[in-house]
């Protein structure tokens, strides 16, 4: 979805990320470790409701270890979506 | 002949029915209510004067909707549904379908939209039957633990919205995440219509050829703490189970997907030549 027109190689921190990713939705939701890929939508495929995601954007918040707005989640649809927001959080808070 | 003149009667009971409650509902919204409520010594008295008005209001639209042939409607195991402190879990095919239950739930307190308390007309009703808004989730589920501990029951629908015919029965997880956070004892209730009524997008207008018959089915209550405990007490994990539980329970006591969603609402009855020349 944003991943632009070309995706570039992934580091190894946007890989980490999506490894904890990946063991939350299993911890959490005992989502089938199979469907879960970048480009699985978290609503449709991997039946992540409202209240489903509340709890993922809690579990990323300890991550992370910073304040989350529900906004910066609000257009995230994918799993790759979730990865791309939270090395946004991730580097703004570096910078910071 | 009878057929049709069935449905063309049924239409138009219908359509006087729906009349009769709006009216009606009105009216009382403006007298009865606030006579019972604001005469009320406390909230809790106005509670139970204004969920008593409800539920002998809704039995008898029941009623009047059945006697005019509108429905047919039986409940089985009405006897459970005297326990007070449990959450009652319903599935939800019609429109009617919380009427026909509120009319045999003598007390019980509603989950409903956050839209409601801010209606100007019926934020006052809402308030005096102490229904509970569907605000933040950690509001809510702290709004609901506080009812069953005062020994009320909730009536939630978990699919939050009806139910399509011929899609499977699928619960949001919010409603099962409520029962676990407030450890709360599951009353479940069966709502099956045959053939499928006032279902969504089915307008009151367009009624099924054959006349709809309601059987709302109590079951066994059961507490939640054995789901938390089979999933270590991760509430999220307790949560999706439960809710799959109950997607599986209500398909199998509705008769699963119904089969022939379209067929009993194609509008008025066609006829073969050969009956028509009869």
């Amino acid at each position: 979805m944003n991943f632009g027109p070309v995706t570039p190689p992934m580091s190894p921190t946007t890989d980490e990320i999506y490894a904890h990713v990946r063991q939350l939705l299993i911890d959490l939701f005992e989502v089938e470790p199979a469907k879960i890929r970048l480009d699985a939508q978290l609503n449709k495929d991997l039946e992540i409701d409202s209240i489903d995601a509340i709890d993922l954007v809690l579990k990323l918040k300890d991550y992370t270890g910073r304040k989350i707005k529900p906004e910066e989640f609000k257009h995230v649809r994918t799993v790759g979506d979730v990865v791309n927001t939270v090395q946004a959080i991730v580097a703004t808070h570096a910078a910071a | 002949m009878a057929a049709r003149l069935g449905y063309w009667w049924r239409a138009a009971a219908t359509g006087f029915s729906f009349a009769v409650f709006g009216i009606a509902s009105v009216l009382a919204g403006v007298t009865l209510f606030p006579l019972l409520c604001l005469t009320a010594r406390d909230a809790d008295v106005a509670r139970r004067r204004a969920q008593a008005l409800t539920h002998h209001w809704f039995g008898m639209f029941s009623r009047m909707m059945a006697v005019l042939g509108c429905i047919r409607y039986e409940i089985r195991g009405a006897e459970r549904l005297r326990q007070r402190g449990v959450m009652i879990v319903a599935n939800h095919p019609s429109l009617i379908d919380v009427v026909l239950l509120l009319g045999v739930l003598p007390e019980v307190d509603c989950i409903m939209k956050q839209a409601i308390f801010d209606n100007w007309f019926m934020r006052r009703p809402a308030r005096w039957l102490g229904y509970i808004a569907q605000s933040t989730p950690d509001q809510l589920f702290t709004d609901a633990q506080a009812a069953l501990q005062k020994q009320h029951s909730l009536l939630v629908f978990p699919e939050g919205t009806r139910t399509v015919p011929g899609r499977p029965i699928k619960m949001q997880h919010g409603a099962a995440r409520m029962a676990v956070e407030a450890g709360a004892t599951i009353l479940p209730v069966a709502i099956q219509v045959t053939p499928p009524h006032l279902f969504k997008h089915q307008p009151w207008w367009r009624p099924p050829v054959r006349m709809p018959h309601y059987v709302l089915t109590v079951g066994e209550p059961y507490p939640t703490s054995r789901f938390v405990k089979e999933a270590d007490g991760v509430p999220s994990v307790a949560a999706r189970r439960l809710s799959r539980h109950w997607e599986q329970y209500f398909a199998a006591h509705t008769g699963g997907i119904a089969a022939h969603p379209l067929a009993d609402m194609a509008g008025p009855p066609h006829y073969s030549r050969a009956e028509r020349a009869s």
